[in-house]
C-alpha cells in the first residue's frame, strides 16, 4: 500500500462553514424542532460536493459539531462506503477534535443515508438525515406553493387518496421506502427514504431525529417522545418488510444469524441469494457477542 | 472600553456552538433546565442565547433597553419593533403590555413566529410550577417558572391557540434556560400546602 500523504490541516475555521452560514442553520433548526415535521427555508450553501449527496445532512452535521463530538456516518448501514467514508474523513479535516467511529454506541452525532441504525439510540444522541426530496406532498401536488398552504392547513386529502388508488389497483400501498408520515398530529414528512422497517423507529424515540435537503433547501425535525404514524387505513394496517422465506421462517442474517434486523439481499455468482444485515456495526456486534452461533467462518 | 480583540466568551465560535448545542436540546425536550454557566464567563444566560442565534440577518427587538450599546455591536441585529422583530427580547417579571403583539408566522410560514427570549430568575426553583405535556416529552415533565409573571403564561396560549402559528419561548435565568416552544401544552399545578 502506497504510504498516505499527510494532509495538512486545512485553513477554513472550524466546520468548514463560515459563522453566518452556521448560525442560519441554527435558527432554521431550532425552528424545525419547536414546529414537528415543517420545513423550515434555508439557503443551503455551496459545499465541496455536488448537490444530491448529502448537502443537507452535511451542512446540519456542521452546524451541530463541537470538539467535544464523535462523529459516524453511514450510508445504507455501512460505515465504509465512499459516501459515508468521505463524509467522515470531511469532518474530521475540517473539525478538528471531533472523533470519528463506526460503533453506533459511541456516537454523538450520526450522519445517515437512508437507514437508522438498529440499536435503539439515547437521548444524548442525534441522528441527522440526508434527504433528497422532503415533501410528501410532491406526488400529488406540482405547485411549491400549493403545497405549502396544503401542509399549514394539514390537508393531506389528496395523499389519502393516492393511497386508496393503490389499494384500488394493487390491493397494497405501493409506496417502498420515503413512506408519508404524520408527525405529532399535523404535518405529514417524507422521511427520507429508509425502508419502512426504519419508519416505527421515527415514533416517541429517545433520540432527536434532524432532516437535512441541500438541494432543495429545507431541514426538519422529529424531537424525541413525538408521535410519528406512518398513513395507513384502519383496515389496512402499516406493515414493514416482509423476511420470510419459502418455508415460513423468518430469514437469518448469513453473517450473525439475528433475525430481527433489516437485510439486504445478496445475488451470489450462482444467482443464489444470501441475507445479511444492511446495519454493519449492528451486525458486527451481534456476530461478537454471540460467536457460537455464526455459521460459517468465513462468512464473518 | 472592550475593543475587538477582547471578545466576550459568548461570541466565540465555540462557546457559541456549546450554548446551541444546549439550546437544541432544551427545545427538543421542552421544560428540561440547561446551565449555561461554563460557556458565559459571567454574562447573561439571555444574551448567551442572542449571541448564539443573532446576526445582522434577524431583527431583535428590545423595548425595555436590557441590552447595551455594547451588546448591540457584537449582536450586530438590526433592532426592530416587537410585531417585526424575529427575536424579542424582555424581562418576565412584568407582565407583558396589551399591545404587545409578537408575530405569529402564516399557515405557510410558521417558522416566521418570533422568538421570545424572557429574563426571569430562579428558572426551576422557584416560583409557580407548571406542567408541560407534548412532542418532547415523554408523558409530563414540571418547570417552576422562576419570577415570571403569570399572565405570560396565559398571552402563549392565545398566541399558540392556532398551530402552526405561535411563538417559542426562551426563558433565561442568570445562568439556566429553559425553552417552551409553541407545541408545549402548559397546566397550572395544584399548589400543595
Amino acid at each position: 500500500m502506497r504510504a498516505r500523504r499527510r494532509r495538512k490541516p486545512a485553513s477554513y475555521g472550524f466546520g468548514f462553514l463560515d459563522e453566518n452560514a452556521k448560525k442560519e442553520l441554527r435558527r432554521a433548526l431550532l425552528k424545525a424542532v419547536a414546529i414537528p415535521g415543517h420545513q423550515v427555508p434555508y439557503a443551503s450553501r455551496e459545499m465541496p460536493i455536488a448537490r444530491g449527496f448529502g448537502t443537507g445532512g452535511l451542512q446540519v452535521t456542521l452546524a451541530l459539531l463541537g470538539d467535544d463530538d464523535t462523529v459516524k456516518v453511514i450510508d445504507q448501514g455501512s460505515d465504509v462506503s465512499v459516501n459515508a467514508a468521505n463524509l467522515r474523513k470531511f469532518f474530521a479535516l475540517v473539525c478538528p477534535g471531533v472523533r470519528e467511529t463506526t460503533r453506533t454506541a459511541d456516537a454523538t452525532v450520526i450522519q445517515t443515508r437512508h437507514r437508522i441504525p438498529e440499536q435503539r439510540l439515547r437521548d444524548d444522541q442525534i441522528l441527522v438525515f440526508q434527504v433528497p426530496y422532503p415533501d410528501a406532498l410532491v406526488v400529488v401536488e406540482p405547485s411549491a406553493a400549493k403545497r405549502r398552504e396544503m401542509h399549514g392547513a394539514a390537508n393531506y386529502a389528496r395523499l389519502w387518496t393516492k393511497l386508496y388508488e393503490d389499494m384500488v389497483a394493487f390491493d397494497e400501498i405501493t409506496i417502498s421506502h420515503r413512506y408519508p408520515t404524520r408527525i405529532a398530529g399535523h404535518y405529514v414528512i417524507d422521511p427520507s427514504p429508509i425502508p419502512r422497517w426504519d419508519v416505527p423507529k421515527l415514533n416517541m424515540a429517545d433520540c432527536l431525529y434532524l432532516f437535512g435537503a441541500g438541494r432543495e433547501k429545507r431541514i426538519y425535525a422529529v424531537p424525541p417522545h413525538t408521535p410519528a404514524e406512518p398513513l395507513s387505513f384502519s383496515d389496512v394496517p402499516f406493515r414493514v418488510e416482509d423476511f420470510t422465506d419459502e418455508h415460513g421462517h423468518r430469514r437469518a442474517c448469513a453473517r450473525c444469524r439475528a433475525t430481527d434486523t433489516f437485510l439486504d439481499e445478496l445475488p451470489g455468482a450462482d444467482g443464489v441469494k444470501t441475507y445479511q444485515c444492511s446495519d454493519i456495526d449492528h451486525c458486527t456486534e451481534t456476530a461478537k457477542a454471540e460467536p457460537c452461533e455464526r455459521s460459517s467462518k468465513s462468512a464473518a | 472600553m472592550t475593543t475587538a480583540l477582547d471578545v466576550p466568551a459568548v461570541y466565540c465560535p465555540k462557546h457559541r456552538q456549546r450554548l446551541f448545542r444546549q439550546l437544541l436540546d432544551c427545545m427538543a425536550r421542552p421544560g428540561s433546565v440547561a446551565d449555561l454557566a461554563a460557556w458565559i464567563d459571567g454574562a447573561p444566560a439571555a444574551l448567551a442565547v442572542l449571541a448564539a442565534l443573532c446576526d445582522s440577518e434577524v431583527s431583535v427587538a428590545d423595548q425595555q433597553g436590557l441590552l447595551t450599546d455594547g451588546d448591540w455591536r457584537f449582536l450586530e441585529s438590526p433592532q426592530s419593533t416587537v410585531p417585526a422583530a424575529r427575536f424579542i427580547f424582555v424581562d418576565g417579571a412584568t407582565a407583558p403590555a396589551p399591545n404587545f403583539e409578537p408575530a405569529l408566522g402564516a399557515l405557510t410560514t410558521p417558522e416566521q413566529g418570533a422568538t421570545i427570549v424572557i429574563r426571569v430568575s430562579g428558572l426551576g426553583t422557584t416560583g409557580p410550577k407548571v406542567r408541560l405535556s407534548g412532542p418532547g416529552i415523554a408523558s409530563h415533565r414540571d418547570l417552576a417558572l422562576g419570577t415570571l409573571h403569570p399572565d405570560w403564561i396565559e398571552r402563549r396560549a392565545a398566541w399558540c391557540r392556532f398551530f402552526p402559528l405561535g411563538v417559542d419561548l426562551i426563558l433565561c435565568d442568570e445562568s439556566r434556560v429553559a425553552a417552551l416552544p409553541r407545541t408545549t401544552r402548559v397546566a397550572r399545578m395544584e399548589i400543595h400546602r
